[in-house]
């Protein structure tokens, strides 16, 4: 099974049953580990949703991609899987 | 041997930049025009795991040991006691209060709406509580939020069909009027986050720990309790810390006036 898609399930449900020291840290991870984890923006609209107001998780994650994007670039240079 | 130059983009990021615009944009206007859905069908998952946690400590229960559960049952019946003995003084000029309010016509005793916690921190990050009772049972935005206890702890955010969230008064940034009851001090709480408070008043005015903070309505409820103090010695005001009298992280119940 595609990892990126397993490990979006799992940020997903411990969003919906874990505490937040445990979801925020897992999807931080995620957007560093996978290329361009857009996935992480709508995570982060969910726990918006789910237990905020306004969109400062969706809006966060955004930005934390934003300034991944030059830093991976650095940092990486074996990133074979570059595939959305 | 001559290497053709790489062909590379002006601009290496606009693919990227381009997908988290559009993932941004969409997310943001789906998840603004489906959050009642959204909430909606994840909220029987939230009851599922309430119930499962609930069976669960009741399980551990079974396997505790009789010294456990003995010394356990000293405790309670110690807490019991003391908070018999609070609750008959507290209750002797509550009920004179009440008699003089509803010779004014201001009630302050009617019921509120039940509401079982389904969300608390810290599985929420913003010290917001999500309930099992909605716009069906008659909760309205801003109405105040108190335990069956009686102090109160926030108010109605948002409201759903058949849910609703509240706001804790311990938001972070989120400011509530009340009064310091040592000195009936005028003063303006301050949300912290992870059920702390935060209260500047002049250095002079004397502060103790364990003072109650008071709602600044009719009612009087208790919001805070004092827990620290401290001033810089060329400061002309102190910074007081307080928590809230409810345990955020283990909230079953409240109460939602009308």
């Amino acid at each position: 099974m595609n990892y990126r898609i397993l490990v979006t399930v799992l940020v997903f449900l411990s969003i919906i049953f874990l505490p937040y020291w445990f979801y925020v840290p897992a999807l931080i991870l995620a957007m560093g580990f996978f290329p361009l984890f857009w996935e992480g923006v709508l995570l982060g609209f969910l726990i918006d949703v789910l237990y905020g107001q306004g969109i400062y998780a969706g809006f966060l994650s955004l930005i934390g991609l934003l300034m991944l994007l030059p830093l991976r670039e650095r940092i990486r240079t074996h990133s074979s899987n570059t595939s959305l | 041997m001559k290497y053709l130059p790489k062909s590379r983009s002006r601009h290496p990021y606009r693919r990227s930049l381009g997908i988290l615009a559009t993932v941004f944009v969409t997310g943001a206007i789906l998840f603004y025009l489906l959050d009642s859905l959204i909430i909606t069908v994840v909220a029987p998952a939230w009851r599922m795991e309430n119930m499962v946690a609930r069976k669960f400590s009741e399980l551990s229960g079974f396997f505790h040991t009789q010294t456990f559960l003995l010394a356990e049952n000293a405790r309670q019946k110690e807490r019991l006691a003391s908070l018999e003995i609070e609750l008959s003084s507290v209750s002797a000029s509550r009920e004179q209060e009440n008699h003089l309010l509803a010779l004014l016509g201001r009630d302050t005793e009617s019921l509120g709406i039940t509401a079982a916690v389904l969300t608390h921190p810290p599985q929420t990050p913003y010290d917001i509580l999500t309930i099992d009772a909605g716009e069906k049972d008659g909760v309205t935005l801003g109405a105040l939020v108190i335990l069956p206890e009686g102090s109160a702890v926030g108010e109605v955010l948002e409201v759903f069909g058949g849910l609703s969230k509240i706001k804790l008064f311990t938001s972070s940034g989120m400011k509530t009027n009340a009064v310091l009851e040592r000195n009936n001090m005028p003063v303006v709480l301050e949300g912290t986050g992870a059920g702390n408070f935060r209260v500047v008043v002049p250095r002079d005015t004397a502060v103790e720990i364990g003072d109650k903070i008071l709602s600044a309505d009719l009612s009087a409820r208790l919001v805070g309790i004092v827990e620290d103090s401290t001033f810089e010695p060329t400061a002309s005001f102190q910074e007081v810390l307080a928590r809230s009298p409810a345990n955020i992280f283990n909230l079953r119940f409240v109460l939602i006036k009308r």
